[in-house]
C-alpha cells in the first residue's frame, strides 16, 4: 500500500470513529419549555388518556427537572402524583426516555446497574421534549400500566411537532 | 355519613386560569400551585420567567395552607410573636398560600410564589374567587 493510500484509509477510519461518537452523544440542553407549550403537551397527553379511559397524573419539567406544569385527573391514586414528577425529572436529567432505561434493566446483567444509580427511573412514562434537536424539558406520566403511561406521554410529545 | 366537597380538575383549571389572568394583568410572573385538603398536588403552572424556586415555594405554601387550614399569612403573623412556631414540621410561614374553604370545609389550597408576598396572596385570592 502506498503511503498516500494508507493515509487515505487511516483518515477515513478515524473519521468513521469520530462520526460514530458524535451520533452516540446525547442531545444538548436548550432553552426551557414555555408554559404555553407545556400546556399544549399536557392537553394532547391527557386527551390520549381520556380516549382510552386511562386515569393519569402528568408532569412537565424544565431541562433541570423542575416543575413547569402539572395536572392530575380526578381520582388518580395519590402515589402517581410523585411518580409522574419522578419520571419527568429522570428523563430530563439523564436526557433519555425512562423506557430506554427500563429496556436496559430488562436485559439484566450490566443493565441492572441503573437500579443502583441515584435518580434513575426504570419504568416507562418519562419522555423528552425536544426542539431543534435540543432537550427543552420532559414529560412524565403515571396512573396506568407502564406501556399506557408511555403511550400517553408520547402523544404529548407529538403535540410539540 | 358526613359528605364533603372535593376539587375536580375542572375546578383547578378555573382557579389556575383566573390566578394567571390576575398575574398577567399586573405583568407578574409567578408559579400557581393547587392542592387538595391532604396537601396532594392537583395542578401547577409556572409562568415563563418564574424561577425553579418559585415552583417549590408555591407548592410548599399551598401545602401549609391545605394541611393546617390556615393562610400562610396567618402563620407569618404568628411566627413573629412566637418564634418557636418556626419549628413546626412542614410549615412554610410566608404569605401567599390560602386555604379554599367551602361551607366551612377546607377542600384544598392555592399557593403562589413569584412576586411580593402580599401580591402572591392577591393572586391566590383572585384564583379562589373564580370558583364562585
Amino acid at each position: 500500500m502506498s503511503l498516500q493510500a494508507w493515509l487515505r484509509t487511516s483518515f477515513a477510519a478515524l473519521l468513521a470513529v469520530f462520526m460514530a461518537n458524535v451520533a452516540a452523544q446525547q442531545p444538548m440542553y436548550g432553552a426551557p419549555v414555555s408554559v404555553e407549550n407545556a400546556k399544549k403537551v399536557a392537553a394532547a397527553a391527557l386527551a390520549e388518556a381520556r380516549k382510552n379511559n386511562f386515569n393519569m397524573a402528568l408532569a412537565v419539567v424544565d431541562p433541570a427537572g423542575n416543575l413547569v406544569y402539572f395536572e392530575r385527573m380526578d381520582s388518580v391514586q395519590y402515589g402517581s402524583i410523585a411518580i409522574a414528577q419522578d419520571k419527568a425529572r429522570a428523563a430530563a436529567q439523564f436526557r433519555r426516555s425512562t423506557k430506554s432505561v427500563y429496556d436496559e434493566v430488562e436485559k439484566g446483567g450490566a443493565g441492572l446497574r441503573y437500579l443502583s444509580l441515584r435518580g434513575f427511573v426504570a419504568s416507562e412514562g418519562g419522555e423528552l421534549l425536544m426542539q431543534d434537536g435540543k432537550v427543552i424539558g420532559a414529560i412524565g406520566m403515571s396512573g396506568g400500566s407502564g406501556a399506557q403511561d408511555g403511550q400517553c406521554a408520547r402523544a404529548g410529545v407529538a403535540a410539540l411537532k | 355519613m358526613k359528605m364533603r366537597p372535593m376539587l375536580t380538575l375542572e375546578d383547578c383549571k378555573k382557579i389556575s386560569a383566573a390566578a394567571e389572568a390576575e398575574a398577567k394583568k399586573n405583568s407578574w410572573n409567578v408559579c400557581i400551585a393547587i392542592l387538595d385538603d391532604g396537601g396532594h398536588l392537583l395542578h401547577l403552572a409556572r409562568m415563563d420567567g418564574a424561577t425553579p424556586a418559585n415552583a417549590r415555594i408555591a407548592l410548599e405554601k399551598g401545602r401549609t395552607a391545605a394541611e393546617t387550614r390556615r393562610s400562610t399569612a396567618n402563620w407569618q403573623e404568628r411566627v413573629q410573636k412566637r418564634a418557636e412556631l418556626l419549628r413546626m414540621p412542614g410549615v412554610t410561614p410566608v404569605q401567599g398560600g390560602l386555604p379554599i374553604v367551602l361551607d366551612g370545609t377546607c377542600v384544598g389550597a392555592v399557593g403562589i410564589s413569584g412576586v411580593q408576598s402580599h401580591e402572591d396572596e392577591q393572586i391566590a385570592a383572585a384564583g379562589i374567587r373564580a370558583l364562585g
